[in-house]
């Protein structure tokens, strides 16, 4: 009962200390639902309406049906039809177009008289931004055989075609995955920033050393500093999930309440790695920045950018150090196809040996740095 | 002038003196880039598949060799749909072809035949990609088949060319535009030099000294700018040495517009700092403005035109979409400054409109 009465103190002096600070701690509570509001928007919107050109060298019925193919279909807008080639490849140095296409002299002729030879259409692609130049080649593949199907009236179906079927993301909804990445990455945010900041202020006013010879033993004084922080971070996944489902319709096929239960351990795990980063900055200017930094790198590192199965050997064998890995995971499993606690369990069970290890870890550390 | 480097020595004492703060703000930058890039370097490739082959001919097998042969599907062998099916579910695998039954008897009796193909749409990128993948080698297959029963070729193919990165590295298109979060460290420094003078309390002295307005702002964060002079070296040296990167363009334009970019963000950090009154704050919200929304926002992964309108326009901007165009114009397609002169005049722009708004807010009064 005393130790209840002494750990609530603690976690009245601690929402104390946050309101003191209660701009920094604006900013900070801000961050995560500002960036899930810009990241939804910047990927919600469809890989689209790219604007390419055309050189038509044939300018026949032919490829004037090509033409309009290419702007018909979904990929594409055909802005430019340029009277050169040159004309086009400046265009596309100057970013106004994303790609061009070419048609050749003879282009109608030789496709009249099918003579066994193929007619070759060149696609000029700008791969200066690969995010798009992926979409780009895909459109073009996906222009050509439709062309080919519908507007090549001798022609006979394809011997070989693939019948394709999208699982659990029909659409291709970018922001899907993006947004389920942010959410833990947030949280490691909020979580560090908030628990360092906590632990640096004491030892930067030396205050530590009086909680230490307080009645509160250590183990309490540690719950009470990370109350608020969980509470913290319950309030932020609530904040970012109603923004991202209310206004980005992302789809949670899974049980919100098994998200929430298992958030704690990640929560846990984070904590831990905040004590150990706050035992090592001696001032707080100094491990804020340190925080954000590392977040940055520690969202993409943990998949957060693009999958980790895709990464370079290295970067795949850190990640699994990185309890924000396998809660994205978690999260993306969960979100996305459903997953329940039977097929979690393999992400889950790293993450609950790393939060023991770097809480107790960090506990250690703590204890041996101020006595 | 003596006390414009009176103020830029002051600066540059403080400076050495922390030597964690500096490393912070030169290596850290570089520490940044070297995992970002090296994480996203790899190039999507062998995404796990399986196959469920329910024909077993000659036929079946050119199929999934065909596939084996494309680096970019990892396969494997699933003995039924049902289990295939499980796999993909599980995440074990991304894409499942399902050879039907009948596929080589379709075949010998020259019948168009179809392969069942179920993709993960749950990473987007990896889905487009694998569609792509699939498409071209099912066209090959067919020209193929096509070929050896003597009719004609396919009348119509693609021959797709990649400019300015021809083999589509991920790395290659991320690192120039890396360059400018890298630098927007430069601006960190900037305003907390500022809300250190503050939180310090030698802002008095210095409003009680002699020395004028402009030296005081200009002087204070000309060190930032060499600080970001000197992370531009190393941004340089290190894409070359470890990511092999090559300007195809002049380096001496990019060094130059370098400058014009850090003079933008670290007057844009100094009149923030106008408003600001401690380190903390100040990092806080200039590494959000610098080095976090540029990310999303400047073109280097998310293209900026599917963004709706208010977007693109918060992307126009921040003065890292424009370094990015001229970057990226620089490093990959060598051009000069006449195609991107309305980038330039835009960061040239920003970083006086913002150096004279500081040092209209910036008064000589104790407030």
């Amino acid at each position: 009962m005393q130790a209840f009465h002494r750990i609530s103190h603690i976690v009245l002096k601690e929402f104390l200390e946050l309101w003191r600070h209660a701009g920094i701690v604006a900013m900070v509570l801000l961050i995560p639902i500002a960036e899930v509001i810009v990241l939804g928007y910047a990927t919600s919107g469809s890989v689209v309406n790219l604007p390419a050109g055309v050189y038509d060298a044939d300018r026949t019925t032919a490829s004037r049906r090509l033409i309009a193919a290419i702007d018909a279909g979904r990929g594409f807008d055909v802005t430019h039809l340029s009277p050169s080639l040159a004309r086009a490849e400046t265009m596309l140095d100057c970013n106004q177009i994303s790609a061009f296409f070419v048609i050749p002299a003879g282009f109608e002729q030789k496709l009249a008289h099918s003579s066994g030879q193929a007619v070759a259409v060149a696609a000029t692609i700008d791969g200066s931004n690969t995010a798009v130049a992926n979409y780009t080649a895909a459109y073009a593949q996906g222009v050509m055989s439709h062309f080919i199907s519908h507007h090549l009236d001798q022609f006979q179906p394809m011997p070989v075609t693939a019948q394709t079927r999208l699982w659990y993301n029909q659409e291709l909804h970018r922001e899907d995955f993006y947004v389920t990445g942010l959410l833990g990455t947030m949280l490691a945010l909020v979580i560090l920033a908030i628990t360092a900041v906590s632990i640096v202020r004491e030892r930067e006013r030396g205050t530590l050393e009086h909680l230490m010879v307080s009645p509160t033993r250590p183990v309490e004084l540690i719950a009470g500093k990370l109350a608020p922080v969980i509470l913290i971070g319950y309030f932020e996944l609530v904040a970012m999930l109603l923004i991202s489902i209310w206004v980005f319709n992302i789809s949670v096929r899974g049980s919100l309440t098994l998200y929430m239960t298992l958030m704690m351990v990640y929560m846990l795990a984070e904590m831990g790695i905040g004590i150990l980063i706050s035992t090592l900055s001696r001032n707080q200017a100094q491990a804020l920045p340190s925080i954000f930094l590392l977040v940055t790198v520690y969202g993409i590192l943990g998949g957060f950018m693009t999958p980790v199965e895709t990464m370079p050997p290295a970067a795949r064998w850190a990640s699994n150090l990185i309890p924000l890995k396998y809660f994205i995971n978690i999260t993306r499993d969960l979100f996305a196809k459903g997953a329940d606690l039977s097929t979690l369990v393999p992400q889950l069970i790293p993450l609950i040996v790393m939060s023991g290890v770097f809480f107790t870890a960090s506990i250690l550390l703590l204890r041996r740095r101020l006595v | 002038m003596r006390a414009f480097w009176a103020i830029a020595h002051n600066e540059m004492v403080q400076l050495y003196r922390d030597v964690s703060y500096l490393l912070l703000l030169t290596a850290g930058g570089m520490v940044s880039l070297l995992i970002m890039a090296y994480t996203l370097s790899a190039d999507i490739e062998n995404v796990t598949a399986a196959v469920v082959d329910l024909d077993n001919s000659r036929e079946s097998r050119r199929f999934i060799q065909m596939v084996m042969n494309d680096s970019f599907f990892e396969l494997n062998f699933a003995a039924s749909r049902n289990q295939a099916e499980t796999y993909l579910q599980e995440g074990r695998v991304k894409v499942v072809f399902v050879i039907p039954a009948d596929y080589s008897r379709r075949w010998q009796r020259g019948e168009p035949t179809q392969v069942q193909v179920l993709i993960d749409g749950s990473i987007p990128n990896v889905a487009e990609l694998a569609h792509t993948h699939i498409e071209t080698l099912v066209n090959n297959l067919s020209r193929e088949a096509l070929i050896q029963t003597g009719s004609a070729d396919v009348p119509l193919i693609l021959e797709p060319r990649i400019r300015y990165n021809s083999s589509l590295k991920t790395v290659v298109s991320v690192i120039p535009g890396l360059m400018s979060i890298v630098l927007s460290t430069a601006a960190v420094g900037a305003a907390a030099a500022f809300a250190r003078e503050y939180e310090r309390g030698t802002w008095e002295m210095l409003i009680c000294s002699p020395v004028g307005r402009w030296p005081l702002l200009l002087g204070r964060i000309f060190p930032y700018l060499l600080l970001g002079l000197f992370n531009v070296s190393l941004f340089i040296a290190i894409s070359h040495l470890i990511f092999g990167m090559v300007i195809r363009g002049n380096l001496g334009l990019l060094i130059a517009m370098s400058i014009l970019y850090l003079f933008a963000i670290t007057s844009t950090g100094m009149f923030m700092a106008q408003f600001i009154h401690t380190q903390d704050a100040a990092m806080t919200i200039t590494f959000m403005f610098f080095g976090i929304m540029p990310v999303y926002l400047s073109d280097i992964y998310f293209p900026v035109f599917t963004m709706p309108a208010w977007l693109q326009l918060e992307s126009a901007l921040l003065p890292a979409t424009h370094f990015t165009v001229i970057a990226r114009g620089i490093f990959l397609k060598g051009m000069g400054w006449q195609t991107f002169w309305p980038n330039m005049l835009a960061l040239l722009a920003t970083g006086t409109v913002m150096s004279l708004l500081a040092y209209l807010r910036f008064e000589k009064k104790l407030r």
